[in-house]
């Protein structure tokens, strides 16, 4: 039934479908991000509780999605490179990871940014952002893992292995830093108001989502790219490709 | 538009300085890491054209020290 | 002077192609404070009791790693050998050396230190003092932790080894250190404390470099 992703085990076939999807996830995913973008911070009515300040959800809530789904995907590759010996799904995987690093950054940043007005300190340790710092702690963990490694192959297992371990770990990460927030109750209170979202707020909200999800597919491809000519810079398929690409843009 | 003019929308109800500098680290943030994926991409072609020049280089200076023995 | 100035174009060199591997101090720096309020809770008051003290253990903990690199690579290569064989004086190219050290593993730290004061919600003042006490303190580390590396420089398992015997050394150094950060929290004056850190940083400037020459000389026989 998985015999159509065969073919794209070799890095040739992974990287020229990388190159004919790039275009298309980039102009879509710039679209649709800076529409979604515009809509929220210029369309959206206001909200009666937090006034202009909620509209860093369209930031906020996008990035911490990802950051989510990415360090799932992360790991979805690294357990298909794990159990089918799949070198490209260890090339997926660690093209992956900064992406992922930078949107839970960003979800931090747009957290605490979004902090300082509603509870009056830039940072707080409730539940949600020390999440979210762990999970970024965990994919710089894996990146530098797999840094660490002079051999790509073992270096592409090891860091496998951790993104596997920090995945199971993820609820339970998730479940105690509640826990230990409902004991420290008194000193964070968050309100978000999320259930009842009139639909004016919610469609941007879902399309900054979409956007997000999309650009973040652009750099993927561009990622993958840069890891599969990394491993293969000596191939005669890379050789020709430079080559290519060098004439044309001379030709320009 | 909800809002009435350029100066109330830069001013997001006097919240500017958070919604700005979140909407400014986000978009900074994707825009080094897409920056950094590209030349990334650019310098790793430009490597393989090098060492391919290099590989040139070798086998023409190896031609030329056999054919200065032959002569 | 000149092969002096190479020793430390030479070693900003080789940190800056490793900078995988200096990000790793870095990140157990960020993550031991992080563990702190996850452990004793997040009221700020707490927090702000601990805060100073969290960082500069952290701060001591972190530097033991970058000190192994000291010495390590140029001794598994040779260099270092090559290094005391040739006519720079060992106690000006240490000094180098401690000085690259510094600027790659632990000034990081220092410019991280703002972030991390949030995360223990330190006040403007008491951050202020921090950052005076980690300027004046965390050459410290840098000379003293040499010394020590250069002696077990040779040895396998060195790690641990090298915490044993730095950690008492360090004890005067984070007391001051953490005094003068509370006295900044009580609006005190606590010029007599980082005084005292300036002399000692002064007196270890000093001496250090020849002393992690002679450390050197010794193992290395």
């Amino acid at each position: 039934m998985w015999k159509w992703l065969h073919p794209y085990a070799k890095t040739e076939r992974s990287y020229q479908l990388c190159q004919r999807l790039l275009p298309w996830f980039s102009v879509l995913g710039l679209t649709v991000i800076l529409f979604a973008t515009v809509w929220g911070l210029a369309f959206a009515p206001t909200d009666y509780q937090q006034s202009e300040a909620y509209r860093i959800i369209y930031v906020h809530v996008p990035s911490a999605v990802l950051s989510k789904s990415l360090y799932s995907a992360m790991a979805i590759a690294a357990f298909i490179g794990l159990v089918w010996q799949v070198k490209t799904s260890f090339m997926a995987m660690m093209a992956l990871a900064p992406i992922g690093a930078t949107v839970t950054f960003v979800s931090l940043v747009t957290g605490a940014a979004w902090g300082k007005p509603m509870w009056g300190t830039w940072w707080e340790w409730d539940a949600r952002l020390t999440s979210q710092l762990i999970l970024l702690f965990l994919f710089l963990g894996v990146i530098s893992l797999y840094k660490a490694f002079e051999d790509k192959q073992q270096a592409g297992k090891a860091a496998g292995v951790m993104a596997i371990v920090g995945v199971i770990n993820l609820p339970i990460i998730h479940y105690s830093v509640q826990w230990w927030n409902t004991l420290h109750q008194g000193a964070t209170i968050m309100k978000l108001g999320k259930p009842s979202m009139p639909p004016e707020m919610l469609w941007p909200l879902l399309l900054s989502i979409l956007g997000w999800a999309i650009v973040c597919g652009a750099v993927f491809l561009l990622r993958m790219q840069n890891e599969i000519l990394q491993r293969d810079l000596r191939r005669p398929w890379v050789v020709a490709l430079a080559n290519k690409s060098s004439t044309l843009s001379e030709g320009k | 538009m909800h809002f009435e003019d350029f100066s109330s929308f830069f001013d997001m109800g006097g919240y500017g300085l958070y919604v700005w500098l979140s909407f400014g680290a986000a978009a900074l943030s994707l825009l080094v890491l897409w920056l950094d994926s590209f030349f990334s991409k650019r310098t790793l072609l430009t490597q393989v054209l090098n060492e391919q020049a290099r590989q040139v280089r070798i086998k023409a200076a190896a031609e030329q020290t056999r054919n200065g023995e032959t002569i | 002077m000149a092969a002096l100035m190479a020793i430390l174009k030479r070693d900003l060199a080789l940190a800056y192609r490793q900078r995988a591997e200096l990000m790793q101090p870095m990140l157990f720096f960020i993550l031991v404070i992080s563990l702190f309020p996850l452990a004793v809770g997040p009221e700020p008051k707490t927090l702000q009791l601990i805060g100073p003290g969290v960082i500069w253990v952290a701060a001591i903990l972190s530097s033991l790693f970058g000190l192994e690199r000291l010495f390590r690579d140029d001794f598994q290569d040779g260099s270092l050998e090559q290094l005391m064989l040739s006519s720079t004086s060992l106690p000006a190219a240490a000094l180098v050396k401690v000085l690259a050290h510094w600027l790659t593993s632990i000034l990081p730290l220092i410019i991280l230190s703002p972030l991390l004061a949030l995360f223990l919600h330190l006040s403007e003042p008491m951050y202020w003092a921090l950052l005076k006490t980690l300027l004046l303190g965390t050459p410290l580390l840098s000379l003293i932790g040499a010394i020590a590396v250069g002696l077990t420089v040779g040895l396998n398992r060195g790690g641990v080894l090298l915490a044993l015997l730095l950690l008492p050394v360090f004890i005067p150094l984070l007391i001051f250190a953490t005094s003068a950060v509370e006295s900044a929290s009580m609006q005190l004056q606590y010029n007599a404390q980082l005084a005292i850190l300036g002399a000692m940083f002064l007196f270890s400037l000093a001496l250090a470099p020849f002393a992690i020459a002679y450390a050197l000389r010794v193992s290395q026989t």
